[in-house]
Formats: C-alpha cells, structure tokens, sequence
C-alpha cells in the first residue's frame, strides 16, 4: 500500500499546492488580513448642559439624530431657527410689537374662531417644520394655536415650551414692531 | 463469473465509490474555502497553532493541496498518493480540532466554506467524527486503490500512468 513511489508522488502533490498557493498568495491584489477588522470607533461626545440629558451622564453616544417631539427646548429652537424653520407668536398683539422672535408670524388661535383660516398660512409650508411660542410657563397659547394648525393639515408643527422669556434670555435673535404681512 | 472473481469486481466498484467519493468531497471543500479565502484565514488564525507569517501561508496552501489532491482522487490519477496526502491533512486537522476542544477555544471550522454539514458551529466532537470517518475513507482508498474509471488503470504497463495501481483490496 505505502511504498517509496507512493511517498515519492505524496511529496510532489504537497510541493504543487505550496506552489499554486505560494502564486496565489503573490497573485492576490486584496491581501489576507488574519484578524477580522476592528469595528468603526464610536464617536463620543460631551453634551450641552442644556440638554435634557439625566444628570451625571456627561456624555452620550453619538448614534442617529432623535426626531424631534412635539415639546422642544429653546436650544432645539434655535437649531430650527439656524436651519430657517418658520416661527410663529401665539401671543397676542401688543406683546408681539414689544418683542418677538426675529422673523415671527403673529398669529393667535382667536384668528381661528368662526372656522375662518388666517392669511398667515399663506405664508407657511404645512410639510415644512413650525416652532409656536407664547409667553412661557402656563401659557397654553402655542398649545391651543398647534392643535389648530395641526387640523390645518400642518404635522411637523412644534411648541417651544419655555416661550419667548427663555429665548430672550439666552440671547437670541429678536426683533420689535408690527408683524409683516397681512 | 466465480466467487473470487465477482468478490474483486464488487471490490473495484467499491474503490471507485470510495475514490469519486472522497475525492469529490475534496474537490467542494477546496471551492469553498477558496471562495471564501478570508474566512478561513480568519479560522486559521483563530486556532492560535501556527504563527501569523505560517497562518497566512496555510490558509493559502491548504485549499489548493486539498483540491490537487481531491482532482487526483476523482481521476483516479496518482490515487494512492493523493489518499495519503488527504490522509495526512485530516489527521492533522483531528489533531488541531482535538487541541482547540482542549483549550476550550471557540473557533468556527470554515472546512467546507458556508456549508458547514454535518457538524455547525464552533470546532468540537461532531467535527473530530467527522473527520474520522474521512480519514477512514482515505484509509479505504489507500488500501483498494483505484478501482474502476481511473486514469491509474487506463494505460495498465509497469512504468505508465498505472504504475502504483495494482489492487491490493482483500
């Protein structure tokens, strides 16, 4: 069974598949890794004090961006604002000319009443994103005004729960005077 | 046909089965190791027998030995030599198999590419059975030869192709 010829033609066939692999290996463009790749590394970032993160995490993993809830903080405002997302002051008149939101419709539920629809939707996209405001704390102006506009077909509208106040007290843009428009 | 006789010719036929058999086996694992080259690199490595510049060769060399080897045995060309060569592999793989259960590593075998039949899953028993039972087939090839359809047997005369070809089966 076992003889020299035998071992003899063993060996040739083992050296003939050191030399196919052997070219093989020189042929191959890709080269072999022996270790699976290591995965992506995630990306870890501090976040903002302002956010509503629970305290004491101090940092998150950065993943996809969240939707944004029907309630947003002024800071998530002020991502919209920078994007160009339309404001709306669910405030009434004379508060809106003392300050508002720079480049904020004024417009108020009572503009509802009587199943009328306000000349300001002419000047809003219903597929496009809405920040309402009002005065802040237990106002439920921007409330009453987002059902509304969600009945008038708008479902990306959004409230800026702390209002107005908390925005001008971060700073940001405003601006005084009679609304434009209609 | 007499008793002698109808028992060599069942023999031949049984050789040839054997033969097309492992060899055929041989053929398919090497395609699918090829095919999936880096997986089996991966495996390779992962038994943690070999060194890295080793590991690199062998998930090379290995495929291609196995399908030479596996060609030889489905022509019936060098039959003997091939069993041997693919004899001399299994036990070397029962052995790594054998070393992996022992350190309790867990390592996928990648033999038969995406195919992993019958055994699944990380190296283990199921394996070493498996490959016993293949090292007895070569063992059944390098004792009954190349029985029928061989390129071993075709040309027949001392010093042709059918020189390590003489039936030596019971």
């Amino acid at each position: 069974m076992l003889n020299t010829l035998v071992l003899y033609r063993a060996g040739v066939l083992v050296l003939a598949g050191i030399i196919a692999g052997g070219a093989h290996s020189a042929l191959r463009e890709k080269p072999l890794a022996l270790q699976p790749a290591e995965p992506a590394p995630v990306i870890v970032v501090p976040v903002p004090q302002h956010t509503s993160v629970p305290a004491g995490a101090g940092a998150a993993t950065v993943t996809a961006p969240k939707p944004l809830g029907l309630e947003i903080s002024v800071p998530q405002a002020l991502e919209l604002f920078d994007k160009g997302v339309s404001f709306v002051d669910a405030r009434h008149l004379p508060e809106y000319e003392a300050g508002h939101v720079d480049g904020a419709l004024l417009l108020s539920a009572e503009s509802f009443l009587g199943g009328s629809v306000p000349d300001a939707l002419n000047y809003l996209d219903p597929q496009a994103q809405v920040v309402v405001y009002c005065g802040g704390g237990q106002c439920d102006a921007s409330k009453n005004l987002v059902i509304l506009l969600q009945q008038a077909g708008f479902t990306r509208a959004h409230i800026m729960t702390d209002g107005y106040p908390a925005w001008v007290a971060a700073g940001h843009p405003i601006a005084t005077g009679k609304p434009v428009g209609p | 046909m007499n008793q002698p006789t109808a028992m060599k010719h069942r023999s031949a036929w049984l050789a040839t089965v054997l033969r097309v058999a492992l060899g055929g086996l041989f053929v398919f694992a090497a395609m699918m190791k090829l095919a999936e080259l880096q997986q089996f690199a991966f495996a390779v490595k992962a038994f943690a027998i070999l060194p890295d510049h080793l590991s690199h060769l062998a998930a090379f060399v290995v495929p291609w030995i196995e399908l030479i080897a596996g060609i030889g045995l489905l022509l019936g060309l060098w039959t003997r030599p091939a069993a041997l060569v693919i004899g001399a592999m299994l036990a070397a793989f029962i052995a790594g198999i054998v070393s992996v259960i022992v350190r309790d590593l867990d390592v996928t075998c990648s033999c038969f590419g995406k195919f992993e039949v019958p055994c699944t899953g990380p190296v283990g028993l199921c394996h070493v059975i498996r490959n016993l039972v293949l090292l007895a087939l070569s063992l059944g090839v390098m004792w009954y030869g190349p029985g029928r359809m061989a390129v071993d047997g075709c040309c027949g005369s001392v010093g042709g192709l059918g020189v390590d070809t003489a039936p030596t089966g019971p």
